[in-house]
């Protein structure tokens, strides 16, 4: 059982849960401590112990029965009578004389093998046949039939045969020889659920245990423009999840500006009352700004995905920021900051991208955008906020009119650029980049997830 | 000591906490490896009752620590009284004064008095908060750390050693070991993701709402004087009303305090008039009560 235990913490880990060896302990200290045959409790045991999160128990329970298949149960249903025992064992052995001391036969443990015996069994009946080639779960039909076919059926139904000859000549009636005979049949169907379960569960560890695990690594380094539906939505958890690591970082940093240094005249000044002796310490406080922020994000087709998840990011940090105004723009700009304020996030983005006073079928022109911009924005502009720009310039042979982003510029702490293009990319068509550059305190390219990060955390840590 | 889950189950009941053999298993392993248990769910499922019956039914003493943003060792652990301190030296001056009586130097006299200076740092001093009480109490207890999710992620941090020691070191007397590990049970609302660390150190529990019988159990054992007809209508009711796209899902103490309410109301059985004037009590957000009200139909047969 221990073994069978640890297999599945294998297959936990496969599927993506982070199960520690000290976990892994505390499973098995647990299971010395419940009663094994109540399944219910074996269950209780093995969850309180292994899955620590709210999300990782549909994993759990999709890969527990996988594992611990008619537990409790003995090896399937219809173990013969011990008095029919009995009679098997001691035919068989007068059969085989010779082996008695030798492996069961194939018979004997259908018949009466317990889970743990056919586990065994099926194991090196896989051995026998490999399962080596086993991915997907189409082949599992395939597989459970190459091992089920790998046991000697015709040696064991000559091995039958034999058996019910014999148990006739001893006397015993007919309807309980045929009894016997349905018994092997129920119990070989049986045997092979038995079998498709275990390939099942292979085929459950192998297909994720390859994927699963690195698969949040690989959507924070995917373009964001490449993703498919599914992918998209685990990319909404895991911007949130950011989000919530950058918050806690931020508070943290809150925190510890409390401690700061000590402040003696600020000390003398609080201990008067206690006679100048120092029973309350003062410390100096270290004085660190809250950001400001205007993001203005490109909603034109071509950039839209990674608006999205800027906007979804920055929709998460909101509360560490002082100020926070958001843009979106295609030709014209237009201001989105109430729908955040007041919608859900998922809402208020999808809001932003639709419902703003804009119009969002027509061509990127940034001139204008800047333009406008400097025109009516700029003076809600001060010296601690940043711009924070997403859009790839593809100005459409516009007049990127540069002088705007300047006077942005010169007012504003600084403007930050996020490009989903790569670099090489910039300046090439209808690509401006090159004219703001100069006007820029930072350009960064933007593709994936871990981009976003980088770049929103230099901005506020 | 609970002997095994089945145990928990019938003593937690004589407390009138009904739960599941599951819960139990969990509970009694808590006890059996005397690791810190975790409980998670949402809000008005019985997380805080659970730790607060537990040590009822192991007539062990209870101890409850509230977090809360800010909270901090000196809140959670011990503090130096300073006041007293203070108020020991202005009545020792005297005898402070024959301690330093013939003293020639300066740096003699404080030679002196620093040979006095652990009767100022003593035991008498400390100011012990509920973890340190946990610690030190002469008979087993029940510790119970309520939301801890509102706590800051340093006190978390701070936690996870006193949790897998159970031993307190205070500077200026020594380390302070546990007599009995006491049972450490930590609710949280996931306000926010507790570390991996302090989850690996603890067993996990996941509680969510019951399912029908059970509540009704609950609602039988918890409300005195309830009919049973009147107990089951009431948790259908809100058992359909928690499927409804509410703002705040209804818990079980919603649903005992509806129970009472209706009691208390001498209200027969539960029909459509009752249940609108009485919403108020389960949802606990206008949008929600609207939303109900608008549904009464499938609320109420």
């Amino acid at each position: 059982m221990q073994e069978r235990v640890l297999e599945f913490i294998e297959g936990l880990r496969g599927a993506g849960l982070a199960v520690s060896p000290a976990e892994a302990v505390d499973a098995l200290r647990a299971l010395t401590q419940v009663d094994f045959i109540d399944p219910a409790s074996f269950k209780a045991a093995l969850r309180a112990t292994l899955v620590k999160r709210g999300r990782d128990l549909p994993v759990f329970e999709e890969l527990f029965p996988l594992y611990f298949y008619g537990l409790g149960s003995g090896a399937g249903e219809g173990i013969p009578d011990e008095e029919t025992l009995e009679a098997l064992r001691e035919e068989m052995g007068n059969g085989r004389a010779g082996e008695r001391d030798g492996p069961a036969s194939l018979l004997m443990m259908l018949m009466a093998g317990q889970g743990g015996e056919w586990e065994t069994l099926i194991r090196q009946g896989a051995r026998g046949a490999g399962t080596s080639q086993l991915y997907t779960r189409q082949q599992i039909g395939m597989y459970t039939r190459r091992i089920f076919e790998h046991f000697d059926w015709e040696g064991a139904e000559r091995e039958l045969e034999e058996l019910l000859r014999r148990l006739e000549e001893r006397g015993w009636d007919p309807q309980r020889l045929r009894e016997l005979r349905q018994l092997f049949e129920e119990r070989r169907e049986e045997f092979r659920a038995w079998v498709r379960h275990y390939v099942e569960r292979e085929q459950a560890l192998r297909s994720r245990g390859a994927s699963r695990s690195d698969r949040a690594r690989r959507l924070m380094a995917k373009p964001l423009s490449e993703l498919d539906e599914a992918e998209l939505q685990l990319m909404r958890e895991a911007v949130y999840q950011l989000a919530r690591r950058l918050r806690n970082k931020l508070a943290l940093r809150e925190k510890q500006a409390r401690r700061g240094r000590l402040d003696v005249k600020g000390t003398l000044r609080r201990n008067m009352q206690h006679g100048g002796i120092p029973f309350q310490l003062v410390t100096r406080r270290r004085k660190r700004e809250k950001v400001e922020l205007f993001v203005l994000c490109d909603v034109s087709s071509s950039v839209a995905r990674v608006s999205q998840f800027m906007l979804r990011f920055v929709y998460t940090i909101q509360d560490c920021l002082a100020r926070m105004r958001s843009f979106v723009f295609v030709d014209e700009l237009g201001e989105v900051t109430s729908f955040f304020a007041e919608e859900s996030i998922e809402e208020g983005v999808r809001r932003a991208l639709h419902e703003a006073d804009i119009v969002y079928y027509a061509r990127s022109d940034f001139g204008s955008v800047f333009r406008q911009f400097r025109d009516e924005y700029l003076q809600d502009v001060g010296y601690r906020t940043y711009i924070l720009i997403i859009g790839d310039a593809r100005n459409n042979q516009n007049d990127p009119c540069a002088e705007a982003l300047e006077s942005m510029a010169r007012r504003s702490r600084g403007i930050i650029w996020l490009n989903p293009e790569p670099r090489p990319f910039w300046d090439t068509g209808d690509s401006v980049m090159g004219d703001y550059l100069p006007h820029l305190k930072e350009a960064r390219v933007c593709r994936n997830l871990e981009d976003l990060e980088r770049a929103v955390s230099s901005l506020l840590l | 000591m609970f002997r095994d889950p089945q145990d928990v189950v019938e003593r937690l009941a004589e407390q009138r906490y009904i739960c599941g053999l599951e819960t139990a298993t969990v509970i009694y392993l808590a006890q059996q490896l005397q690791k810190p248990l975790l409980v998670e769910g949402p809000a008005g499922v019985g997380k805080t009752d659970l730790g607060k019956v537990a040590a009822a039914a192991l007539k062990w003493e209870f101890i409850r620590l509230q977090c809360y943003e800010g909270l901090d060792e000196s809140k959670a652990l011990y503090e130096w009284e300073y006041a007293k301190q203070l108020l020991y030296t202005q009545i020792l001056k005297d005898v402070l004064a024959q301690e330093l009586a013939g003293v020639g130097s300066l740096a003699e006299a404080v030679e002196r008095v620093a040979r006095q200076d652990e009767v100022f740092f003593s035991r008498k001093f400390v100011v012990p908060r509920p973890l340190l009480r946990a610690i030190l109490s002469e008979r087993p207890t029940v510790l119970l750390i309520d939301e801890v999710d509102k706590s800051d992620p340093e006190f978390e941090a701070f936690l996870l050693e006193v949790l897998s020691d159970f031993q307190v070191s205070i500077p200026e007397i020594g380390t302070l070991a546990a007599r009995h590990i006491p049972m450490v049970v930590l609710t949280s609302n996931n306000a926010r993701e507790m570390s991996d660390a302090l989850k690996r150190r603890c067993l996990h529990l996941y509680l969510d709402f019951p399912g029908r019988e059970q509540e009704l159990a609950i609602v039988l054992a918890k409300v005195p004087g309830i009919r049973e007809e009147l107990a089951s209508q009431v948790v259908e009711a809100v058992y359909r009303i928690r499927r409804l796209d509410l703002k705040k899902v209804p818990g079980i103490s919603e649903t005992l305090d509806w129970a009472r309410a209706l009691v208390v109301l001498n209200a027969e059985r539960l029909d459509r008039e009752t249940l609108s004037d009485t919403l108020n009590v389960i949802l606990k957000y206008e949008k929600d009560i609207t939303k109900a009200r608008e549904n009464l139909r499938q609320l109420v047969d």
